[in-house]
């Protein structure tokens, strides 16, 4: 049976492995990217692991994308069903959700994507 | 047995403790750094105009953006003179007429006049309010088969109501009049950077430290981003718009382009675009492109966003050689010039913020 100091020892570890999880996403940063389009057309590339809130308006009224250390998610859209928020998180490449009714998708890309993503803006 | 165990474990944590409380400090850190970045995209001024704030606050910064987004609306409806009741149409409506007498108008037009002149001034007159006679002409908005190239008759008849000097601005009552029946005000060289001012300065007022308007390509950049780097911009190929020719590092600087590459038509090999000389009547071919940064100082923090626009017409216009000229005359403003051959141009202070790319 486990002792006193074994089970301290073992939450000790645990608190730790879950307090460690911002130090290895800010050492390092995963190279991952979402492409936001609306109506397959892409509006915008953004770096997964920021906190983001991100507005979009779709065909329907303004859908709002929040990203954040699990990933990125719709959590507002005019669509009837709110199927899309319901859908959570998405985080790995290829991962897509679709609000058809507002004509908005977000799709993560790889790192492949990464220069395009370099500047912040664009002036043209 | 049982003590030789709790030996051990405490000698165990002896060394794991500090890891563990180092690590949590560590997240305590992070989490309280955590910066927030709210971005908001809405159709304004005939662009996409987007606005992203960054700071710890997502009510605050989420508010600061959608009163951001009512400024620029209230300056649409006073300066956009394709809105039937804008100031500027009434303006229009009343000069058409040859009405001569004075005319009040809102300290936001006088502003945005006042400054035009100012380019206009100095540029010999490349920058003109008063070419919009010509852009109805060449209707660079219509599409398709409606595109022609005007007749030389019909640019000179036009051209007789292209001055600036026409119109008469009276600061003491805030008021603008013109002699001349037929003289018609465009504010659109200018217009989209003066939303964007207006902008920055309601979120200012709410204390946004660190943020960036973009008007279509038009920004005022607020600050650094949280952290301190600056803002990297990418400068687009004005032949390839897949492709970035530089990267500007900027911090609290407005910065504008303007391209003959936006609206465009090929006739006989031959481009003709939305930039018009007003000297002419024609499209300005004496640049590609022309990227202007003007730097926020103590003296000039009001209304750059509209200066570098107007300014980018006016380089644009002029051309490299006299181009260069002028930004080097204003403080704190730097150019880069895409010329007509495709060489690049730029004023002795870029070489400080670009990256140029392959």
């Amino acid at each position: 049976m486990f002792t006193k100091w074994d089970k301290i020892l073992i939450i000790a570890l645990i608190v730790a492995s879950a307090a460690s999880y911002p130090a290895i996403r800010h050492f390092f940063p995963g190279e991952k990217y979402v492409s936001i389009e609306v109506l397959g057309e892409e509006i915008k590339v953004v770096r997964l692991g920021l906190h983001k809130e991100i507005s979009v308006r779709g065909i329907s009224g303004e859908s709002i994308i929040r990203f954040d250390e699990f990933g990125a998610r719709f959590v507002e859209s005019p669509s009837s069903y709110k199927k899309c928020i319901g859908a959570g998180y998405v985080k790995d490449v290829g991962d897509v959700i679709h609000c058809e009714e507002n004509g908005v998708t977000l799709r993560v890309i790889g790192s492949g994507r990464a220069d395009r993503a370099k500047p912040d803006f664009i002036t043209r | 047995m049982k003590i030789v165990k709790a030996l051990k474990a405490k000698s165990i944590l002896k060394y794991i403790l500090p890891v563990i409380i180092v690590v949590i400090l560590f997240s305590i850190w992070h989490f309280q750094r955590k910066i927030i970045t709210v971005t908001k995209t809405r159709l304004v001024l005939g662009t996409v105009v987007e606005i992203t704030v960054q700071g710890k606050n997502r009510g605050l910064l989420s508010d600061a953006v959608s009163a951001a987004f009512l400024r620029i609306s209230e300056i649409e409806k006073i300066a956009d003179r394709n809105t039937v009741d804008s100031e500027i149409s009434k303006l229009n409506s009343l000069a058409m007429l040859g009405e001569s007498k004075k005319i009040p108008v809102s300290r936001e037009t006088l502003e945005m006049l006042n400054l035009a002149r100012g380019v206009s001034e100095s540029s010999g007159g490349a920058f003109d309010i008063t070419v919009a006679p010509l852009v109805d002409l060449w209707n660079f908005k219509e599409g398709g088969q409606n595109r022609r190239i005007p007749e030389k008759g019909e640019i000179r008849e036009r051209l007789k109501f292209v001055d600036y000097r026409n119109v008469i601005i009276d600061k003491s009552d805030n008021s603008i009049s013109s002699d001349l029946a037929g003289i018609k005000l465009d504010l659109g060289g200018i217009a989209k950077g003066y939303a964007v001012d207006e902008a920055v300065l309601v979120l200012r007022g709410f204390g946004v430290e660190s943020g960036v308007v973009n008007a279509g390509g038009d920004m005022a950049i607020i600050g650094n981003k949280v952290g301190g780097s600056p803002w990297v911009i990418g400068v687009q190929d004005p032949r390839d718009a897949n492709k970035l020719i530089a990267l500007l590092s900027l911090e609290d600087v407005s910065v504008v382009t303007s391209g003959d590459y936006e609206r465009y038509f090929i006739h006989n090999e031959k481009r003709y675009h939305h930039i018009i000389d007003p000297n002419t009547g024609y499209p300005s071919n004496e640049s590609i492109s022309v990227t202007v940064i003007v730097k926020n100082t103590a003296k000039n923090k009001a209304k750059n966003t509209a200066l570098a626009d107007a300014l980018a017409t006016a380089i644009f216009v002029l051309g490299p050689e006299k181009g260069l000229e002028l930004a080097e005359s204003i403080d704190s403003v730097e150019v880069l010039i895409v010329g007509p051959s495709g060489k690049t141009f730029a004023t002795k202070g870029v070489i400080d913020i670009i990256e140029y790319l392959d």
